[in-house]
């Protein structure tokens, strides 16, 4: 049984786009153009993950000591929630007025697109974990005591929760409860990440290195392993209608 | 269907009833309590195979969802089965829990601790949870079929990254307090024999309730494709009573068999 | 709760949710049935 319609099989024959990684930095590329002239994650979703960090102390004892060991682990669950938000209107964008099919029939590899569209979110993430590093220094005074781990173990959560964001939101693509099923799809799957990043924080905040790599080791593996799912099967997701 | 089949089926279905009471009158009855735990104890016989069954539901769950996904093998019966069986593992996980819960009060003094399986088990329910959310929305066929299985798939590479976590959060950080696996560490021997009765009756409990749960799938979706054709017919303003054709075609589409033949 | 009611609570709540899952899906089974659903859906 072959799924594919005549056409698509035509255009498949027909393709000649770009290379992999060409693709995919093309697409890098209009994301992110997309969010330099809509702002969103800027304007919307890095302040929204700053006034998370500024609830969770209201809700927890506000004496420095707790605040400042439940740190990690509030970082990166800011860091989730405003993923959440930042691949939901990454996808939305992608829904509307066809882009999605001009997209598929832009003859760009659906691996490319994948992959370009996880770049895309997770430089986005960079910049809002950036903003939220200095935010829980300043208000949690979360002691920077390694500073070149602090970026090598942000990088696989970062591609992880990125992954596993693009893939569910286009699962989630034109639903239109996309915004409340999005998250109960993606937070348990990124339970992990919350979990694994938050650690290897603490234990280089605990100057216990072997741990906090160990860590890494761990969500590299867990990033690889969602990125190749993607990459793998998002040629059939593309395809919906 | 056939007459053997469905003969079948009510047997299994007794057998099902049949091997459930034997557990019972095992576990409550014949087994002796328990010399550490005492009669908590047997709530394990329990625990564990509805445990067992949860776990065989997503795994029959990820295996459908992949034979679905692999062109050569695509069929939208692979989908049927990988919703009915996640269906049942949601319900069986939630009840490990609950047991698990249970048997922790009395055996451990509290209803939840931050062992690896418990919250591995947590994370598998909500993962479940999200991929029959995911089911409901309705969209073609084919088109919920891929998601379904892309997600199921996902959740379950999901399942040993999350224990393998959980596993390094407890042992690195906190030694654990209340858990200790090696609790009884000899079983007695009506004990075994009552565990392992236990676990094959949830077994043939899952075979049971999997063969109507994917029964179940296979009219929901005539039905789907009827109410369809219907309002298709009443669209276009064909029939003038829309009932009189649509069931004509219903009574000629015997059984889920048939269906899914035809979808292919 | 003595050991005893927790056994009795746990054996319990197996069943009903056994029964209550077997019950779910006979309802569920008849209203999906082709040739009910349509009048119902009607009357």
């Amino acid at each position: 049984m072959s799924f594919a319609s005549p056409t698509t099989t035509h255009l498949a024959a027909e393709r000649r786009g770009p290379g992999l990684l060409r693709g995919a930095m093309l697409v890098l590329v209009k994301d992110l153009r997309i969010e330099a002239s809509s702002r969103v994650v800027t304007n919307q979703v890095i302040p929204f993950a700053g006034i998370v960090l500024l609830m969770f102390a209201f809700a927890v004892d506000p004496a420095r000591q707790s605040l400042q060991g439940m740190a990690p682990g509030l970082f990166w669950i800011a860091v989730v929630l405003a993923a959440v938000l930042a691949v939901s209107r990454a996808t939305a964008v992608e829904n509307e007025n066809g882009a999605r099919d001009a997209l598929r029939l832009s003859g760009l590899d659906p691996a490319a697109v994948f992959l370009g569209k996880v770049a895309a979110v997770a430089i986005q993430l960079v910049l809002l974990e950036v903003v939220l590093v200095i935010g829980v220094v300043v208000l949690y005074g979360f002691p920077i005591v390694a500073p070149g781990l602090l970026p090598a173990s942000a990088a696989a959560p970062t591609v992880a929760t990125a992954a596993a964001g693009v893939l569910y939101a286009t699962l989630a693509g034109a639903i239109r409860s996309r915004e409340t099923l999005l998250p109960l799809l993606a937070l348990p799957v990124l339970a992990p990440v919350v979990l694994g990043a938050a650690r290897a924080w603490s234990a280089a905040g605990e100057h216990s290195m072997g741990e906090a790599w160990r860590w890494v080791q761990l969500l590299t593996i867990f990033a690889a392993v969602l990125v190749a799912f993607g990459v793998a099967t998002y040629s059939g997701l593309l395809e919906e209608a | 269907m056939t007459g053997w089949r469905s003969r079948l089926g009510q047997l299994t279905d007794l057998a099902t009833v049949g091997a459930l009471g034997t557990l019972g009158y095992l576990a409550l009855v014949v087994a002796p309590p328990d010399a550490v735990q005492g009669d908590a104890q047997r709530l394990m016989y329990l625990h564990v195979p509805v445990a067992w069954l949860a776990y065989l539901s997503f795994g029959v769950t990820a295996l459908a969802s992949l034979l679905y996904l692999v062109p050569a093998t695509r069929s939208l019966r692979w989908d049927l089965l990988a919703g009915a069986s996640a269906e049942i593992g949601v319900v069986f996980t939630g009840l490990t829990i609950l047991l698990g819960s249970i048997w922790a009060r009395p055996v451990w003094g509290v209803w939840w601790t931050w062992d690896a399986r418990l919250v591995t088990t947590a994370v598998l329910f909500f993962l479940f949870l999200g991929y029959l959310a995911l089911r409901q929305v309705p969209a073609a066929p084919h088109v919920r079929a891929r998601r379904a299985a892309v997600a199921g798939l996902v959740a379950v590479t999901d399942v040993p990254v999350v224990h393998l976590s959980v596993i390094w959060w407890r042992t690195l950080h906190q030694q654990p307090t209340v858990l200790n696996p090696e609790l009884n560490p000899q079983i007695h021997g009506v004990m075994a024999t009552t565990l392992l009765w236990g676990v094959v009756a949830f077994t043939l409990l899952y075979v049971t309730l999997l063969r109507h749960r994917y029964r179940l799938a296979g009219l929901e979706e005539q039905r789907e494709e009827l109410l369809l054709h219907q309002a298709v017919l009443e669209r276009r303003g064909i029939a003038a009573d829309p009932l009189v054709p649509v069931l004509s075609d219903a009574q000629s589409l015997p059984d889920t068999q048939t269906l899914s033949e035809a979808q292919r | 709760m003595t050991d005893p009611g927790f056994v009795v609570a746990g054996y319990t709540i197996t069943a009903l949710v056994i029964t209550a899952y077997a019950a779910s899906l006979r309802a569920r089974m008849r209203r999906a049935d082709p040739t009910r659903s349509l009048r119902n859906r009607d009357g």
